[in-house]
């Protein structure tokens, strides 16, 4: 009789080691619906939603295509091939571009932020579309910013971490069925949208809180919407790293993340244009009545869950790889104590939750400089090759130990980027300036980082060799 | 997991040692560890270029 296994990292599929051939579980089928169910979750309402916040439907539709298509060609090309290759877990992969001490860094405080964040705005939206519920059928008065709407946001953290501790199993299995169930939701919401309003009332209804310059609000929208695609950088490329072959690991974001996440935040803008709210939980009555909106909300939560899952899933993966004290760690001991920090963002739902929009810009000051430098190294400077034993070893005698653990050039690339991202787009404010109305934020970070790590690399590390880039 | 982990033989070492090794045979075949092809990519960013433009093109001939 085989052992039980023990979740620690020994385990691939829990931990940060290369899985192997019979470990890859996902075809091109799976990953596509994991993809979907990620993509088309409730976050794609929000989306959507803010995106109707500074335009209106038509403007909307190229905003959301254009933002979308640009982020996820990067991103995926950026994360998803190389962990679909080695199998390794993504911020492992990662320290042969920042170094092991770097990858520290990066998963400490950017990581934290990120994958907290959402996860928080998950949970609480998770809280206001159950407290929807219990308001209709209970009878109950829960406001939306109420501590009711905390403990019902903790709930759905609870639910969420029994669910992780069960891993990328139980993601897959569920996603099998949520990911088409929120395919009939979205097409569902179009439906009664299109039943009480014309393509006419929705496509001259005003956008909700604009500024006064349309291109500006135009590439607002843009802005969030590339955002939402450079977003996905911490999260794809560990599920892409259980694929089976590279086309499985590549396009399935194409079908599954652009497409979908297209879809759901089409149905998005669409509703919060017609319903002028941004908010998804305050759609579903309005639109369904009693019997369809409360069905509606309590799959809203449903699929908020497996979000928050996906992304938590990763990040306990990043943190495995953060040294000795987390890999020996028990994985539910892991995963739980990574949800204590959204339990207490979850106190301040109203905070989080209406601010979505600048958390999102935030975010992509980040993601966007991340995406080009990896991209960079892996397809440019290091053309797929990377030495795998030197990416678990946290000697000196590692390729990837650059300069006492870090490697000083992706960093100031990413910094770059980011100062680049600032100038032209204050996340905080949404003030613009220079020729972002032309070109946005996100991209001429990515862009920027990229080239300032290519130029980096080559002048100060490749010199010194560092890194491993000759390998 | 790192192989500079304090304890040199712990259960996770020899875990990451045997599948470094199985991964390093000359005959292990794993379809995903192929490269992609330069054709691929260009075919993926031929598609998502396409959409972009396409896009554009509709957003500037609608205003």
């Amino acid at each position: 009789m085989a052992p039980a296994p023990k979740f620690t990292g020994a385990s691939a599929a829990f931990g940060t080691l290369p899985v192997l051939k019979e470990e890859r579980e996902l075809g091109f089928l799976d990953n596509s619906w994991i993809n979907i169910g990620l993509a088309i979750a409730t976050w794609a309402f929000l989306l959507g939603g803010s995106t109707a916040l500074v335009v209106g439907a038509r403007d909307g539709i190229y905003a959301i295509i254009i933002g979308n298509v640009i982020g996820v060609s990067i991103m995926a090309v950026s994360v998803c091939i190389s962990t679909g290759k080695f199998g390794i877990e993504q911020f492992t992969l990662m320290r042969s571009v920042f170094g092991p001490l770097g990858i520290l860094i990066l998963v400490g405080f950017f990581l934290a932020i990120y994958g907290v964040g959402w996860s928080a705005i998950l949970s609480i939206m998770f809280g206001r579309a159950i407290s929807g519920v219990m308001n209709q059928v209970g009878g109950t008065n829960i406001g939306e910013n109420d501590l009711g709407v905390t403990f019902l946001a903790i709930l759905a953290i609870t639910i969420s971490w029994l669910l992780l501790w069960k891993g990328p199993t139980a993601v897959k299995w569920l996603n099998r069925f949520v990911g088409p169930g929120k395919l009939i939701l979205c097409f569902g919401i179009l439906f009664l949208i299109f039943s009480h309003k014309s393509w006419g009332d929705i496509a001259n209804a005003a956008p909700l809180a604009p500024f006064d310059d349309r291109r500006l609000n135009f590439m607002i929208a843009v802005e969030f919407n590339l955002a939402a695609g450079f977003g996905w950088w911490p999260v794809l490329g560990n599920i892409s790293r259980f694929t089976r072959t590279p086309r499985a690991a590549l396009w399935p974001n194409l079908i599954g993340i652009f497409a979908a996440a297209v879809l759901g935040e089409l149905v998005g803008l669409f509703a919060a244009l017609s319903l002028g709210s941004h908010d998804p939980t305050a759609w579903m009555i309005p639109l369904g009545g009693a019997f369809v909106g409360v069905t509606a909300l309590l799959f809203v939560g449903l699929a908020n869950i497996t979000a928050i899952v996906s992304i938590f899933y990763g990040m306990c993966l990043a943190m495995r790889q953060a040294g000795r004290y987390f890999e020996a760690m028990p994985w539910g001991l892991l995963t739980g104590a990574l949800f204590v920090p959204v339990i207490v963002i979850a106190f301040f739902p109203g905070q989080i939750y209406d601010n979505f929009f600048k958390f999102l810009a935030w975010t992509a000051l980040g993601f966007a400089p991340l995406s080009g430098v990896t991209a960079m190294d892996y397809l440019v400077l290091r053309r797929g090759r990377i030495k795998q034993c030197d990416v678990f070893n946290d000697g000196a005698d590692s390729d990837y130990a650059y300069w006492r653990g870090i490697n000083p050039a992706a960093f100031l690339a990413l910094a770059g980027g980011g100062l680049v991202y600032y100038a032209l787009f204050d996340p905080q404010s949404l003030a613009a300036h220079g020729p972002f109305i032309w070109v946005s934020a996100s991209v001429p970070a990515c862009i920027v980082a990229a080239i300032l790590h290519y130029g980096l690399t080559r002048t100060m590390v490749m010199p010194a060799r560092r890194g491993g880039y000759e390998y | 997991m790192t192989i500079a982990s304090e304890s040199p033989d712990n259960e996770m070492r020899r875990e990451l040692n045997r599948r470094l090794n199985i991964i390093a045979d000359p005959s292990y075949m794993d379809p995903a560890r192929t490269d992609i092809s330069g054709r691929e990519l260009g075919i993926w960013f031929a598609v998502t270029a396409t959409i972009l433009l396409g896009a554009i093109a509709m957003w500037v001939g609608g205003n």
